[in-house]
């Protein structure tokens, strides 16, 4: 399939990236946080990938593939709208067991963190994705990530204390 | 360690899960691939571009070779230096020039705010180099010669094969002058007349400012540039005289008849003739070769000192004389005056002659039958006028020998399954960087979009298969 849609069959291509929506969507809403921006991801996404498709060496890497790109656009979308405004969580659609609040105490202390942090966050906690994978998907050693992780996670802690102060 | 962070991600993690995923997410798939899509097509064509701009660079990275005396004449001649950097790809060109053997005319016609000026030409019993100069005296901005005729003395029209550049990018805004030069690949010496009227329409490119201003769409409109242009009203009229005392019989004949294997292919290299601008080699493949001799990738002149002067890569490269029968034109030493002449190639690029033909259903959009894995089909599309439909091909080239030379590799010509035979719309070819090695050539072929009775079949003309084997043969 993959190869076919390297051929440029496009409809293939279609089928790949709808098998892959659902993961993609939610790593975006992870990152930016409300539907719109995260449908502006996976367009933009879909179309990076579509013409960078020829550049992929190896097809089974094409679900790793998407997620780098998603995550490469998702980092300097939110470069650029922290330069604009802090964006308010989209909270609508949210069930309403949640605390929502809290969510979004974790989420914007999320966004604090370095990019790198916040990323392996994302692909482990959101994405269950282990630490070899995201190695692997980072181009990282394991080490590294591992050692990531940890800073991110202090990082985590510290931001989440603040804020806890703060609010008191 | 981190169990209250853990849990409180894991929480999060929870109301991502819940997060719906809007229906819209298909249309806004749709419109990446069709943003890609739209992307990939003026990237496309923004290669061919490139390698079309890279080709004309080239004519000026090449360095000149610049003796003080000959430094000194161009500098007493107004317009020399240009013409000097128009050759100076070509040894046997620049040569003919420092020996000045180039013919100074400097005779202009204005219309429109523009005035074309013939400045010289080079000319052989084989061939006239003709340099012209178009200064923009008005507002233009795109301006390309778009036809252009010679006739003689009596007004009748010269039938001859002309080859010339197309002015990219080139801001007659910013540059006030255009120079180039025009190839004209002449009739036997005795059909050259002593006079010749030069009639050239030109035209003004539009294609700046258009529709979306991002560089690669209007890089990408500017390749259609036959909707996009106005041809001028003026015809521009240059009456010129030719000095035929200057070239004739200067031409040096050498017979060789003599026939060489390679890898069970006969050759047999006919003639040399010596032509002060470039040197004609006649060559003959045996009709009972298993392969077709598409061409000789490697064929080259050398004098005694071990000078050599290589192919015309810049212009007419060769003619065929019939199907066996070709004529290869190299860059002449005749300025050199050599002692001795080596004539001498090592490849052919060349094909079984059961493998010369492609076919393509085109109701699948599949190559059924090709040579090799070398050559793939992309995409089968059709233009935007839906008159034709645009086959792309992908080729593997070999490097680094191919990796300067792009080529079209198909006939113009295509058949039916029921050996119909049609011409094709278009043909184009242009390098497309497809991975690092980024040797790869893309290859456009449009054909009438209509109903074929089955597959339709491609002659290959030119192909990257190769056979070897040292050739050394003394010409004098």
């Amino acid at each position: 399939m993959i190869i076919r849609a390297q051929e440029g069959d496009s409809s293939a291509f279609y089928l790949l990236i709808d098998q892959n929506k659902e993961k993609l969507y939610r790593i975006a809403y992870s990152y930016l946080k409300n539907e719109v921006d995260s449908l502006e991801a996976i367009q933009e996404v879909t179309y990076r990938a579509y013409i960078k498709l020829k550049n992929l060496r190896e097809p089974k890497f094409f679900d790793t593939w998407l997620v780098k790109i998603l995550i490469n656009y998702c980092n300097d979308e939110l470069k650029r709208l922290k330069r604009t405004i802090l964006k308010e969580l989209d909270i609508s659609q949210a069930s309403e067991s949640t605390n929502i609040v809290d969510r979004q105490i974790i989420l914007e202390a999320l966004d604090r963190l370095d990019p790198k942090y916040q990323t392996v966050i994302i692909l482990k906690y959101f994405n269950d994705l282990t630490i070899e994978d995201t190695a692997k998907l980072l181009n990282r050693p394991i080490g590294t990530v591992k050692t990531w992780l940890n800073k991110a996670l202090t990082d985590l802690r510290k931001t989440l204390k603040k804020e806890g102060e703060a609010n008191v | 360690m981190f169990e209250l962070e853990e849990q409180e991600l894991e929480k999060t993690k929870k109301l991502i899960e819940q997060t719906p995923i809007p229906e819209k997410i298909d249309q806004y798939i749709d419109s990446g691939i069709n943003k890609g899509k739209k992307r990939r097509n003026a990237l496309r064509k923004r290669n061919i571009l490139i390698s079309f701009a890279a080709s004309f660079l080239l004519i000026f990275l090449v360095s000149i070779r610049i003796s003080p005396v000959f430094a000194s004449y161009v500098s007493q001649i107004p317009g020399l230096d240009k013409i000097v950097q128009l050759v100076n790809y070509d040894k046997g060109l620049q040569l003919a020039v420092e020996n000045e053997f180039m013919q100074l005319i400097g005779l202009s016609d204005e219309h429109e705010d523009l005035k074309f000026t013939v400045d010289g030409i080079i000319i052989d019993e084989s061939r006239m180099m003709l340099f012209y100069t178009i200064e923009n005296k008005g507002d233009h901005q795109f301006i390309n010669l778009d036809n252009f005729s010679f006739y003689d003395e009596k007004g009748e029209h010269l039938k001859a094969s002309l080859t010339y550049e197309h002015f990219i990018e080139m801001d007659m805004r910013k540059h006030k002058t255009l120079t180039g030069k025009i190839d004209v690949n002449l009739p036997s010496v005795e059909e050259i007349p002593e006079t010749i009227t030069l009639e050239a329409r030109l035209r003004e490119e539009l294609s700046e400012g258009k529709g979306d201003n991002s560089k690669s769409v209007r890089v990408g409109e500017e390749f259609d540039y036959k909707r996009e242009m106005n041809v001028l009203a003026s015809t521009w009229k240059i009456q010129f005289s030719i000095d035929k005392s200057k070239f004739q019989d200067l031409k040096e004949e050498y017979y060789l008849n003599e026939t060489v294997m390679i890898e069970d292919q006969s050759i047999t290299f006919n003639k040399v003739t010596v032509y002060p601008t470039r040197i004609a080699v006649e060559v003959t493949y045996d009709n009972n070769n298993s392969k077709k001799i598409f061409s000789i990738d490697d064929l080259r002149i050398v004098d005694e000192k071990g000078e050599e002067f290589a192919a015309i890569t810049n212009g007419i490269s060769r003619r065929y004389i019939s199907d066996n029968t070709h004529v290869f034109y190299l860059q002449s030493n005749y300025f050199v005056k050599p002692k001795e002449l080596y004539l001498k190639a090592s490849r052919f690029k060349a094909l079984e002659k059961d493998k010369l033909e492609v076919v393509i259903n085109l109701e699948e959009g599949k190559i059924t039958r090709r040579p090799d894995e070398r050559i793939r089909l992309d995409n089968v599309g059709v233009n935007q006028k839906g008159d034709e439909i645009v086959l792309e091909f992908l080729l593997k080239r070999e490097q680094p020998l191919d990796e300067k030379y792009f080529y079209d590799i198909f006939n113009f010509q295509y058949t039916d399954s029921f050996g119909n035979n049609y011409d094709a719309k278009g043909s184009s070819f242009g390098s497309f960087p497809v991975n690092e090695d980024g040797f790869d050539q893309q290859i456009f072929y449009n054909v009438e979009n209509i109903d074929y009775l089955g597959p339709i079949i491609l002659q290959i003309d030119q192909y990257p298969t190769k056979i070897t084997g040292d050739i050394s043969i003394k010409v004098k």
